[in-house]
């Protein structure tokens, strides 16, 4: 019954009212829309799906018998105002342009027995317009929720006159590099020749140190280092506290910026004897 | 010694966002002894004093929030009015199309609209933390997945996703031969040729 609406493309400038009395039993808002009537809603449109559903749905057209030639016609006449207006007009729109074009001329072929099997030119169309209706439509049930700053008004109490708290500044490895340089400095002061060779293993003095802070206590870092050793023991010591903090057995803090870093230990000295 | 209901009481009020019975808990327990039935009880107790006022304890996906009831929007809305955030229908569809079909790719987004993905549409939603990117699907290009989080549920007052409205389907899909039903492939369809022009 569509198919004798789209004979012959209904002019502007016709009289609706005689041109839907004919065809049509009960009243269509409108069957065509002028491209000058559109204008206003051109840049309104979400893309050439958007488009194509409006063109189809206004005029009260079957999604799933399109009239091919009629909506081509009709798309295209928009594209042209779109340009004319010169406003940007996405590629997405010249290949939908495209495509419609693709679909007529199939759908122009005639159709052969034993091709048959072949699908509609349209169904993928179809099937795209359909699914994107589907979101558009949902996406309208979702813009109607209740939403916060439009809806539901949260609330917001203020805190009157409350403080932060202190916040302890992360020590860096640099921090403790440079904090090892003080202590290597001092031991500079108290430095005497020695040249007995002494085993130095980094497991042993981990444990060492373990043992040094025992309990819930902070030991100052630079405690842990017998000043009386030499550099390289001084060295070891370093490397076996780095070794501690990365088993992390034992916690570096600092109370603040360019303070004195303490050393205490993260677990129970059992687990790990 | 202060009611466990009135810490929190001024808890939801003065977070700015929504708070679990567990965080609460957490939060309580820290400095004072309370279970986490206490807490659940204090939200009850709270609800029963709001009944006579306009406010509300609101459960959303976050946890609860304490908001203005509904009944007093008409004088909401004049201070609010110009502040309100305005979304187009673009934003509202990518949206939609990542809560139904999350997680989805930028390229299932734009082969549903039909049109480019817009970044700055991508920008909002991640900024006002709505979708968030869940994984990288295993394809050439290992493009973005993204998914909604809470905060989405929470700005539209919902607890769960099912709380949405369905997604209607696909309209008049019969008497049409759409490859979606390869079984009616037999009874293909001719076009009559007085519909060609």
């Amino acid at each position: 019954m569509m198919a004798k609406n789209i004979e012959k493309p209904i002019q502007a400038e016709m009289p609706f009212a005689i041109v839907q009395g004919e065809q049509l039993t009960e009243l269509p808002k409108d069957l065509y829309i002028p491209p000058v009537a559109l204008q206003v809603f051109l840049d309104a449109f979400e893309g050439p799906l958007d488009l194509l559903l409006y063109l189809i749905r206004k005029q009260n057209l079957d999604v799933l018998d399109i009239p091919i030639a009629e909506i081509t016609k009709q798309y295209v006449d928009y594209i042209n105002l779109m340009k004319d207006l010169k406003l940007s007009l996405a590629g997405e729109y010249l290949l939908m342009a495209a495509m419609l074009a693709e679909i007529k001329s199939k759908m122009l072929l005639p159709i052969f027995e034993e091709i048959e099997e072949e699908d509609d030119p349209r169904a993928e169309l179809v099937r795209r317009l359909l699914e994107y209706e589907r979101y558009r439509s949902v996406s309208e049930e979702i813009d109607q929720l209740n939403r916060v700053e439009r809806d539901i008004y949260l609330s917001a109490a203020e805190t009157g006159n409350y403080q932060e708290p202190d916040i302890l500044p992360d020590i860096e490895l640099p921090d403790l590099v440079i904090a090892f340089q003080e202590v290597l400095k001092k031991a500079e002061m108290f430095s005497t020749l020695h040249f007995t060779k002494e085993p130095l293993s980094v497991k042993e003095r981990m444990s060492e140190i373990l043992d040094k802070i025992t309990g819930n206590d902070f030991v100052k870092f630079e405690d842990l280092f017998d000043l009386d050793e030499e550099r390289i023991g001084l060295v070891v010591t370093f490397l076996a506290i780095l070794e501690l903090m990365k088993e992390l057995l034992i916690e570096v803090v600092q109370a603040q910026d360019f303070g004195i870093i303490h050393v205490k230990l993260l677990v129970d000295k059992e687990t790990h004897d | 010694m202060i009611k466990v209901k009135n810490i929190v009481e001024a808890l939801l009020l003065s977070s700015g966002e929504p708070m679990s019975a567990d965080k609460l808990h957490k939060i309580i327990n820290s400095k004072t002894s309370c279970t986490k039935a206490d807490v659940l009880e204090s939200i009850d107790e709270l609800k029963d004093d709001y009944e006579t006022k306009e406010i509300e304890i609101f459960k959303v996906a976050s946890g609860f929030r304490i908001q203005a009831k509904s009944s007093i929007n008409d004088f909401l809305n004049i201070i609010y009015a110009e502040k309100t955030p305005r979304y187009s229908r673009a934003l509202m569809e990518t949206l939609s199309i990542i809560v139904y079909k999350q997680p989805v790719t930028r390229g299932d987004i734009e082969s549903i609209r039909g049109v480019s993905v817009s970044s700055s549409i991508m920008r909002t939603l991640t900024d006002r933390n709505w979708i968030k990117i869940v994984g990288y699907r295993d394809v050439p290009g290992k493009p973005a997945m993204f998914s909604t989080t809470n905060e989405f549920l929470d700005y539209f007052g919902l607890e769960k996703l099912s709380e949405l409205p369905d997604l209607p389907d696909i309209k008049e899909p019969q008497n049409f031969n759409l490859d979606l039903e390869p079984e009616s492939l037999d009874e293909s369809t001719t076009v009559p040729s007085d519909q060609l022009n």
